[in-house]
């Protein structure tokens, strides 16, 4: 598992990108969601993950979607037309990012590791 | 899979309420999560409030609050260039406004208590909050945040206590001289004491401290100016004399009247105008003096007081109405018209009205004599 630290940095990039391709989603799907995809390497925390999804809904680059899951409410979230710019965005500022890390860090590339 | 009941999802969302998450989408969100959890995780073998606890810890650090700060401190950084500007804008139309009002203040033009009061007031409740909380956020220390959190109070009671002071209002001596006493022996110790533990800030809290003391003893030195004992007596004899000459005038004015041979009702009206407008001015006087909470001039009297300011522009524009109406019968006797100026400059003390309106008095007085020694070398 890797550091919250290193996360963090890349958890709009990370929600973002989910949500591209899903229709919409829920706080806690998206946890589970990454769990699985990367094998429990990067697991979310719920305490960096709200905050994120609110400043989101405020960036207005993901609309939110109340279902009433018997008494409880349940928000969903999807990304708007502004929210798929973005992500392009962020995804190539953040390969672009690593390229520049491998070179700074002096990272030789590794086979078979993925 | 586990399924949670009503009760048990009340009690959830209890807890996140109690825990310092204040925003409601993100307590909904955050129960609809724990519930997901539960519902997943949680068997009926358990004790409930126990395994809601460990899952709860998953969410911080320290405290649940914590996501609520994250929360808003994400959503108001947004806003962070906005809020800039906007401490801008506030500050630059509150100081201008602070500016003229006083220029108004100075030249005695209409239009100043508005200006101040309004530039105040924007300073007060949008620009200082505004840059405190800009402030506050870039601060990383603790000194700078417990130092702000003086500075605070203190800026928002000295800049209201020069509000009261300039427009009059009771309270302003109290709270600006506590914003003064607050200054000096609560702000500036605790800012000199904790900034010269650190070395580096040694220099520039002594500098500042001190340049900070020498403003507040001015400021404080300024605030108490008040006329030696001696002075205000002096005054008082002054005026006490005049007082006297004007009622021997006055009577001895009234005595000769009655005596008179008056040729024309104009004339007459004059005179007897003249005499009731002395009265008015008196009956004034005694007010004013009533108003100081004594029935004679005395120490009470050098207070200033709201009252005059708005009996004075009535007398000013009475005394100017009987010039314009007996206009006619001043003219060409080369007699210079009234010198009609109640106006009192802030500061000044009922003395000063006092002794205006005394003024005022003996030019009447004055007046009548000239027109009824024209009479007689006729």
């Amino acid at each position: 598992m890797y550091s919250s630290e290193l996360i963090k940095g890349t958890l709009k990039t990370i929600v973002l990108k989910l949500l591209t391709s899903q229709e919409k989603m829920y706080g806690y799907e998206i946890t589970q969601k990454v769990k699985t995809l990367t094998g429990d390497k990067i697991q979310i925390t719920e305490g960096a993950l709200y905050p994120t999804l609110h400043a989101l809904e405020e960036e207005g680059v993901v609309t939110t979607e109340t279902v009433y899951i018997g008494k409880r409410i349940r928000k969903y979230y999807s990304i708007t037309p502004k929210g798929k710019s973005k992500v392009e965005e962020k995804v190539n500022e953040f390969s672009e990012f690593m390229e520049t890390m491998k070179f700074l860090l002096d990272i030789k590339p590794q086979t078979g590791n993925v | 899979m586990y399924s949670l009941n009503e009760l048990q999802i009340e009690k959830i969302h209890n807890v996140i309420r109690i825990h310092g998450v204040v925003t409601e989408d993100l307590q909904l969100n955050l129960l609809d999560h724990i519930c997901c959890i539960l519902e997943e995780e949680y068997n009926e073998n358990e004790n409930f409030d126990t395994y809601l606890s460990e899952v709860l810890k998953r969410f911080y650090k320290t405290e649940l609050r914590e996501i609520e700060e994250e929360t808003q401190l994400l959503l108001t950084f947004k806003h962070y260039y906005a809020m800039k500007k906007f401490m801008f804008f506030s500050g630059i139309t509150s100081t201008l406004g602070i500016l003229v009002g006083a220029l108004l203040k100075f030249l005695h033009l209409p239009g100043a208590g508005i200006l101040l009061v309004l530039g105040i007031a924007i300073f007060t409740v949008v620009f200082l909050p505004i840059m405190f909380t800009l402030k506050f956020r870039e601060s990383k220390h603790r000194r700078e945040r417990s130092i702000l959190m003086l500075a605070i109070p203190m800026c928002l009671l000295i800049v209201t206590g020069v509000l009261f002071k300039v427009m009059h209002w009771p309270g302003a001596n109290v709270m600006t001289q506590g914003s003064m006493f607050f200054t000096i022996f609560v702000f500036i110790p605790i800012y000199l004491i904790t900034g010269l533990r650190n070395a580096d800030s040694k220099v520039n809290t002594l500098t500042t401290s001190i340049l900070m003391l020498a403003g507040a003893g001015l400021t404080m030195s300024m605030l108490t100016v008040m006329k030696s004992k001696a002075v205000i007596q002096k005054e008082i004899r002054t005026i006490e004399r005049s007082d006297y000459g004007i009622h021997q005038r006055t009577d001895f004015s009234r005595t000769q009247l009655e005596g008179l041979k008056i040729e024309s009702e104009d004339r007459e009206q004059f005179l007897n105008e003249t005499l009731k407008m002395v009265d008015r001015i008196e009956t004034e006087k005694q007010q004013l003096l009533a108003n100081s909470g004594s029935n004679e001039l005395n120490d009470e009297t050098k207070k200033s007081l709201p009252y005059y300011r708005e009996v004075y522009p009535n007398i000013e524009k009475d005394v100017r109405n009987y010039q314009k109406r007996f206009s006619g019968l001043l003219a060409g006797k080369g007699i210079p018209e009234l010198e009609i100026d109640l106006s009192i400059s802030p500061g000044s003390t009922m003395l000063n009205a006092y002794q205006n309106l005394c003024d005022l008095q003996r030019d009447l007085l004055d007046y009548f004599q000239f027109v009824v020694i024209a009479d007689e070398l006729k």
